[in-house]
């Protein structure tokens, strides 16, 4: 089917000119037709241009063929994807020993066998030698002694001449006969994917992948991936023909490929430290939480820390320092510039794969931030600064702090850094270590001093610190009922809180009232009536001090995935209504307090919730029957600080998704029984950290 | 046609910036045939690759056409061009023709149109209205087209033109000239020869029965229906090459394969001519005004056994006429001797059998 206009010693010669410039070639294509009969030089028109342009996209494309295969799975299980799990999809040849470079679409689903179609038609099957997790690639090696293979070759300029707009062509393989395959389109952009890929507006359909992103000199310039931005959908294949595709950069895979051949497979590289604030895009680059021993601590960095540049890369919002780290895989060295007390300090760390899962630790405080303005004596200073002292509103009882710590204690440091707000003292005491006592300092009656306190490990039985305290009930507590009405959401609710007391000046000597804690309650969808609901709630709630809303699902026969919307927004609703301290914010899933139901749908919408939702809630009380729901879990982020309490019946196995919490740090709390009573107990236990 | 000049006037004034390289390219090959006058002359502005000329050329053999459908996702209308002067409209088989469908040419005009011959194996149809001295696309003999070259695809899709609206076009490149390999739900499709795989989103809802074409405005192919890679499970852009198309187009216009109800042979007497039962086929229940011919069983030792008629069978064609439902299939036995064979064009599944009833 391919069509040779051009003479071939003029071909030969096109290859060995190595032309640089595009319109030159395009020129030199215009030439060979002069030379040749089939031109009509008289009439000039537009498709004559096109003509011209589909011989050249021919031409780059028949230059890069002999080095493009056809990979099929064999015996692979079929995904939910619309894409079939063993579609054929493209390869690249990346030396002359059979070492083929695709896309991890071949070992997405566990297969029997992969088989590479040589350009010359015949089969061989591969093994896997290596993976780059990091960019969706995969190396295999193709073992045939009497198969000839032509590498593709790498471009020597570099990625920094990546120019938005230059024409791209895909080139993949098609159908029984291996036909030449190839779509059209331009660079998009450059650093997308956090810096690991390029994107063109080719139409990529599967076929597609794997294969080579080729400009219109010929130069190999990356190979096409399933991939969408984050967020995108679940399935990497979903934004299949729809004008956005992305590809390796052959620059970054050239680099890399060494590492591969070693059979050495590339994970994205991770430094161990959190950056304080939950708005990603607002500015500030300060650490709150350094891994201990993780590269960040190895590094030296500290609690406090300003991050300044990356790699060189300046940076100054979370956002950024994201996209600056994204490119780097374990094993690299990344050097970081940042200030501390004023000072600019670099330190080089290397990346590692894996930072160990979170083991949340506790020690039972309830802590209040008292910002203090700094009223200086230079008026002239405009910049007014401000500081945020921590300061104890109680002591839980029989907590690792009780005794140790009191009411109206300042807390100043903790293991040697400032504690920068109670929410920064929480995300650290939730990155501490088991087993190692926590240095506390504070200041007490205007004397400074050291505490030592050992901590807890949340994760475990519940009744290590089920020594819940029933609050004094306050005289003046006023509870009702009131429904929720937001503008757009349709689900029924109603909140049981108490009326805000008259603000009275407390004496500075009184203990401080302890906030309310807030209990959100899904219904089974065949509850429908909140208010009804609510009812076995009421005397409890009062009793806790817990506020309690129920929320029903939208549809009497499910819950659905897209209510997560609905239930934040019920959930801002209710703690601006009820005041509730919006650190001490419960999902409970209707099934978690009714042991005698099995998967029951507002258990998996609760987990589902708390899990897709950034600390909006700090627990989810469910069933351990519980069906998990589909989440994507979010790679990037503040730790996620949500206890999961499950009961866990003598005798009976953790559920399997027990594992799963736990390594993303969220520590799972049991209880041999669960029944409202307890949930609420519960969820109060949350103010205290 | 003003809307070319506009364009063209764009594009000369554009092409002025002495920075274009487009600009750079036809100055050099100017140079190089000596006839740089020619060039820079406006009618001739190929140093801009517009492509405003095809696509203009074009909408008149565009149509868009309206028949059954609305209902459960499932459009009611698709597109169309014209292949003779004489009204000849080729388009997507599809059940968009299940009754005899409205046709709305480029200017706004309506006709009523018949459905004149169809090709079920290529899912083609020819309508013919009342109507002359239309232009129309001659359908080329031989695919001269390569994978890589430049393509513009006209059609209706989405059903986006009404009235006298222009048709859309879209550009993109032929991705592959391949076997087609597809499905429709999950059966395989009848067609498997060769088509045009594109590098454009061209296959659309309305799309089926566009046109492919050419830079130089000439035809390609038409545009399918919707269609399912069969080994990707995705779906494909596709067009079927105008060589597949040419000779049935042709036959049909030129009558040697019509489908339309044969009035010249006269209606038999019963006992002298076939009859759906006589030849071992029990059809569904006749409930509607055009029940489809769907058998329902086959008799044992029948002739319509013998050929491994099978029950869910479609009868589409008999003796090569259209049978639309069961009275035209009844209506056509009794025009049929006896003592003659008679053919059968039955789809099963997405299948389409060529067979031949002998009494």
């Amino acid at each position: 089917m391919i069509r040779k206009n051009s003479p071939a010693h003029l071909q030969r010669s096109f290859h060995v000119n190595r032309i640089s410039n595009p319109f030159e070639m395009l020129l030199t294509v215009a030439l060979l037709f002069c030379t040749t009969t089939s031109v009509h030089a008289d009439d000039p028109t537009p498709a004559r241009y096109q003509s011209i342009l589909a011989k050249a996209v021919r031409h780059v494309a028949e230059d890069t063929l002999p080095s493009v295969v056809t990979i099929e799975v064999i015996g692979v299980m079929q995904a939910n994807g619309e894409v079939r799990q063993d579609a054929p999809t493209s390869g690249v040849v990346i030396d002359e020993q059979g070492h083929v470079l695709t896309s991890s679409w071949v070992t997405g689903g566990d297969s029997a066998s992969i088989i590479v179609n040589a350009p010359s038609g015949k089969r061989y099957p591969a093994t896997v030698v290596a993976k780059d997790e990091h960019r969706d690639l995969v190396l295999l090696k193709v073992s045939s002694p009497d198969e000839t293979w032509q590498p593709i070759p790498f471009p020597t300029s570099d990625s920094a001449n990546d120019q938005v707009g230059e024409t791209m062509v895909a080139v993949a393989r098609y159908g029984e006969n291996n036909t030449p395959m190839v779509s059209t389109g331009i660079l998009s952009a450059v650093g997308r994917l956090d810096g690991t890929a390029i994107q063109t507006d080719a139409r990529i359909s599967p076929a597609f992948y794997g294969g080579p992103l080729v400009d219109l000199k010929g130069r190999f310039r990356g190979i096409v991936i399933p991939a969408v931005g984050e967020g995108g959908a679940e399935d990497p294949t979903a934004w299949y023909d729809s004008g956005i595709a992305f590809a390796v950069p052959s620059s970054i895979i050239a680099q890399k490929l060494d590492q591969l051949r070693r059979g050495e497979n590339i994970q994205q590289g991770l430094l161990g430290f959190v950056v304080a604030g939950s708005d990603p895009y607002a500015e500030g680059t300060e650490l709150s939480v350094v891994r201990k021993r993780s590269p960040a601590d190895k590094a030296g960095l500290k609690v406090g820390d300003q991050l300044k540049s990356i790699g060189g890369q300046s940076v100054t919002r979370r956002q950024e320092i994201k996209l600056a780290l994204g490119q780097y895989d374990a094993g690299d060295e990344v050097e970081i510039e940042y200030e501390r007390d004023g000072k600019r300090m670099t330190s080089a760390a290397t990346m590692i794969a894996t930072i160990p899962p979170l083991q949340p630790q506790f020690i039972g405080l309830i802590t209040a931030d008292e910002v203090i303005e700094q009223t200086e004596e230079e008026d002239t200073d405009a910049e007014s600064s401000s500081s945020t002292a921590v300061i104890v509103q109680h002591v839980w009882n029989k907590s690792p702090a009780d005794g140790k710590l009191k009411v109206n204690d300042r807390l100043i440091q903790l293991d040697g850094s400032p504690i920068l707000d109670s929410n920064a003292m929480r995300q650290r005491l939730w990155a501490s270590d088991p087993d190692v006592p926590i240095e506390l300092t504070i200041k007490r009656d205007g004397n400074e001093q050291v505490v030592s306190v050992d901590p807890l490990t949340l994760d475990g039985s519940l009744d290590r610190i089920a020594a819940f305290e029933t609050p004094e009930p306050l005289p003046a507590d006023d509870w009702n009922v009131e429904t929720l009405q937001l503008p757009d959401i349709t689900n029924a609710a109603a909140i049981w809180f108490p009326k805000p007391e008259p603000t009275v000046d407390t004496p500075p000597n009184e203990a401080p009232t302890i906030p309310l804690a807030l209990a959100i309650v899904l219904a089974p969808p065949k509850d429908r009536d909140p208010s009804v609901i609510l009812g076995p709630w009421k005397d409890l709630a009062r009793q806790h001090h817990v506020a309690v809303c129920v929320i029903c699902s939208d549809g009497d026969d499910q819950w659905r995935p897209n209510e997560v919307d609905s239930i934040s927004k019920l959930t801002a609703a209710s703690l601006k209504q009820s005041s509730a301290s919006p650190s001490a914010v419960a999902l409970i899933g209707g099934g978690a307090f009714m042991m005698d139901e099995k998967a029951n749908p507002a258990d998996s919408m609760a987990l589902g919730a708390s899990l897709s939702t950034v600390n909006v809630f700090s627990g989810v009380a469910i069933s351990n029957e519980t069906e998990p729901p589909a989440v994507r879990l979010r790679k990037d982020g503040p730790p996620r600080l949500l206890r999961v309490l499950i009961p866990s019946p003598p005798d009976s196995e953790l559920p399997f998704w027990a594992e799963t919490l736990r390594r993303i740090g969220c520590p799972l709390q049991t209880t041999p029984t669960l029944n409202r009573d307890l949930c609420l107990q519960w969820t109060r236990s949350l103010l205290a950290m | 046609m003003s809307c070319v000049s506009k364009l063209s006037r764009v594009t000369t004034g554009s092409s002025h910036d002495g920075s274009s390289p487009a600009l750079l390219l036809r100055l050099l090959l100017g140079c190089i045939t000596g006839s740089l006058v020619a060039f820079l002359t406006p009618e001739n502005s190929w140093a801009q690759p517009s492509m405003a000329r095809p696509s203009d050329q074009v909408q008149s053999k565009m149509v868009k056409v309206y028949g059954a459908g609305g209902l459960s996702g499932l459009e009611a209308y698709q597109s169309g061009f014209l292949v003779s002067p004489a009204g000849h409209i080729a388009t997507a088989w599809s059940y968009v023709l299940d009754v005899d469908p409205v046709v709305i040419l480029h200017d706004g005009r309506r006709f009523e149109s018949k459905i004149v011959g169809f090709e079920p194996a290529l899912e083609l149809a020819v309508l013919k209205i009342e109507a002359d001295d239309l232009s129309f696309f001659p359908i080329p003999e031989s695919d001269d087209v390569s994978w890589g070259d430049p393509v513009l695809a006209v059609s209706n899709l989405f059903g986006i033109a009404t009235g006298n609206e222009p048709a859309s076009v879209m550009q993109g490149r032929v991705a592959a000239k391949t076997k087609l390999d597809a499905r429709r739900g999950t059966f395989q499709t009848p067609y498997r020869g060769e088509v045009l795989l594109l590098d454009l989103v061209a296959n659309n809802p309305g799309a089926a029965g566009g046109a492919l074409v050419d830079p130089e405005g000439q035809f390609l192919g038409m545009l399918g229906k919707e269609l399912r890679d069969r080994k990707t499970g995705v779906w494909l852009n596709y067009a079927i090459p105008a060589g597949v198309l040419r000779q049935p187009i042709g036959d049909i216009i030129a009558g040697r394969k019509t489908t339309l109800p044969d009035e010249s042979n006269p209606v038999l007497p019963r006992e002298k001519s076939h009859s759906p039962i006589g030849l071992g086929i029990g059809l569904i229940p006749d409930v509607l005004e055009n029940t489809p011919a769907y058998i329902d069983f086959v008799q044992k030792d029948s002739p319509a056994a013998r050929v491994d008629l099978r029950p869910d069978d479609l009868i589409v064609l008999a003796n090569g006429r259209r049978v639309s439902h069961q009275r035209a299939l009844r209506d056509l036995l009794r025009r049929i001797d006896r003592r003659d064979q008679v053919a059968l064009v039955v789809q099963r599944d997405n299948e389409i059998l060529d067979l031949v009833l002998r009494p």
